[in-house]
């Protein structure tokens, strides 16, 4: 009996440490409602006190996970969905320091979709669990006569009715030169792939690692899907920076879903 | 004492009875479903059928039958196929469309069924639905060779059932002499006039197994003789191929309905 309480105490321990262990020091939160609201370090270390927050993203008291729902609301600038997602910052509270894939990093989360509701006919509404996205610096920006830093994301890791499936963006035309090629029309997306081990709504570990011409994505520390082709090669004219949560794909009707984050570390 | 052991009887009928409810004998972790309304389903997906609001409409399993059953009605929805679609598509890669099997490979498909109901045409006569197909489809070195952005597809094999009897209509080569890339153009390809099951199965139960392998069809219905194709147009199929288990209703009238409920549904490769 002892030994079973015990062991109990342990688990729950190593759940709570699990959940705890993620340092929020170095991502913003993105969350459906305000113009959308966002929250920045050094504040994100107190939301669990946070009420705007509290709806969205919060500490599950039992298994000590990150939990981040989300329903169609607000979006951001330039997207058409809603998120409660969290995007890097290498220098707490600037979203202007990013890295190129020569600089690399690696981004790592165990993690579990818990709960999406299903479409009109009944198919799974979709959910983007991990990214990297790109981001033109200023002086890029400048040349192409943007008026914001937006730069499309090389990586979305998709939930997609229980199965992992990642897709990531091809140049249109390889002899476009190094200025056209900052453009979003530049870009078009990949067929995609879909992880062989399919996950339901078990947990799972996903890691990415990106190096100069490389990215790399593994589920489950077993399968890896590797991309190097021109198109990675040429994406590295652009900074990045990663996202994990919860980007909902959809704008239905009493539409939510639930993800929960145990782990979630990124190195560079 | 006597009614301790009643209600033990009682406790014992009633475990005994939902173990029959959940357990459906027929994998499916191989098959991807696509339901009227346009519903897709196949491995987690369809594992959790049984309690899937939207699966059950069309798509259950019954414990007294014992049956996997398969309802066809119109549907509004996502579908985007001609008639009224209630079908399993085989997955040899749980998921994927993409693993798929040749002629030289082989496989064996065992199911049994009874088509429950059926409803009739303006014209009086029964509509009819298909049960079983062999569906045929580009390889993918045979999909770029001939210069597509996606696979083509033709069925090989139908099986319908067609006024109380099994009808089985397959793909010939309109043209013996038809060599090279002509042959993975559907174009070449016609479908035969079909042999009947000789018996006229109605609502009963029946038994069908297929066996393809290397240049040759065996199918078998119940214990009737086999029908057997092995001639040109099976030694020169070279597509890709899966099965297709249902009750797919060729129609789209309105109240048009079918049910189908499968005993068994087994695949050897």
């Amino acid at each position: 009996m002892i030994k079973k309480i015990t062991l109990s105490f342990i688990i729950m321990f190593s759940f709570q440490a699990a959940g705890q262990n993620i340092d929020l020091s170095h991502w913003k939160i993105t969350i459906p409602e305000g113009s959308p609201s966002n929250v920045e370090p050094p504040e994100i270390l107190n939301f669990e006190s946070n009420e705007m927050l509290a709806p969205f993203f919060y500490r599950d008291k039992e298994d000590g996970s990150l939990v981040f729902y989300t329903y169609p609301a607000e979006s951001t600038r330039n997207s058409k969905y809603s998120r409660t997602e969290l995007r890097e910052q290498m220098v707490p509270g600037s979203n202007n320091e990013n890295w190129t894939f020569k600089q690399g990093g690696v981004m790592r989360g165990t993690l579990q979709v818990q709960d999406v509701t299903q479409d009109e006919v009944g198919n799974y509404h979709r959910v983007i669990v991990m990214q990297i996205h790109g981001r033109l610096t200023n002086e890029q920006r400048d040349l192409i006569g943007e008026d914001d830093n937006n730069a499309p994301p090389i990586l979305k890791i998709y939930w997609d009715e229980g199965r992992i499936r990642v897709k990531t963006k091809v140049l249109k035309d390889f002899s476009t030169d190094d200025v056209s090629i900052l453009h979003e029309s530049a870009w078009g997306d990949d067929k995609g792939r879909n992880f062989k081990h399919i996950v339901g709504y078990d947990k799972f570990t996903l890691e990415v690692r990106v190096k100069k011409g490389e990215m790399t994505v593994t589920l489950n520390d077993d399968e890896t899907f590797v991309y190097k082709d021109e198109s990675i090669q040429r994406w590295g004219v652009f900074e990045n920076y990663f996202k994990a949560g919860n980007y909902f794909q959809s704008r239905d009707e009493g539409a939510h879903a639930t993800v929960k984050y145990f782990n979630l570390d990124v190195s560079h | 004492m006597k009614k301790r052991i009643i209600f033990f009887l009682c406790v014992c009928c009633f475990l005994g009875y939902g173990q029959a409810n959940d357990k459906a004998a027929i994998d499916l972790w191989n098959w991807k479903l696509e339901l009227p309304s346009g519903y897709k389903a196949s491995d987690w997906k369809l594992s959790n059928y049984q309690n899937d609001r939207f699966a059950a409409p069309f798509f259950y399993y019954d414990g007294l039958k014992g049956a996997l059953v398969m309802k066809a009605y119109p549907a509004k929805g996502t579908s985007t196929a001609k008639y009224t679609r209630n079908t399993l598509r085989e997955q040899m890669q749980p998921g994927s469309n993409d693993v798929n099997w040749t002629m030289k490979e082989g496989g064996i498909l065992e199911v049994e069924l009874d088509v429950e109901e059926i409803s009739n045409s303006e014209s009086g006569q029964f509509h009819r639905t298909i049960l079983v197909q062999v569906d045929g489809r580009t390889t993918a070195k045979q999909t770029k060779q001939l210069g597509l952005t996606k696979p083509a597809s033709l069925p090989m094999l139908k099986i319908y059932w067609q006024d109380g009897y099994l009808k089985v209509v397959r793909k010939v080569l309109k043209d013996e002499g038809t060599a090279g890339d002509a042959l993975l153009d559907k174009k070449s390809w016609k479908e035969d006039k079909g042999i009947h099951s000789k018996r006229r199965i109605g609502n009963d139960k029946v038994k069908i197994r297929l066996e393809l392998k290397r240049g040759k069809i065996l199918v078998q219905i119940d214990d009737e003789r086999p029908i057997v194709y092995r001639d040109l147009s099976v030694a020169q199929w070279y597509f890709e191929n899966y099965f297709t288990v249902g009750n797919y209703l060729q129609s789209k009238e309105e109240n048009c309905f079918s049910t189908v409920n499968y005993y068994k549904i087994e695949v050897v490769h």
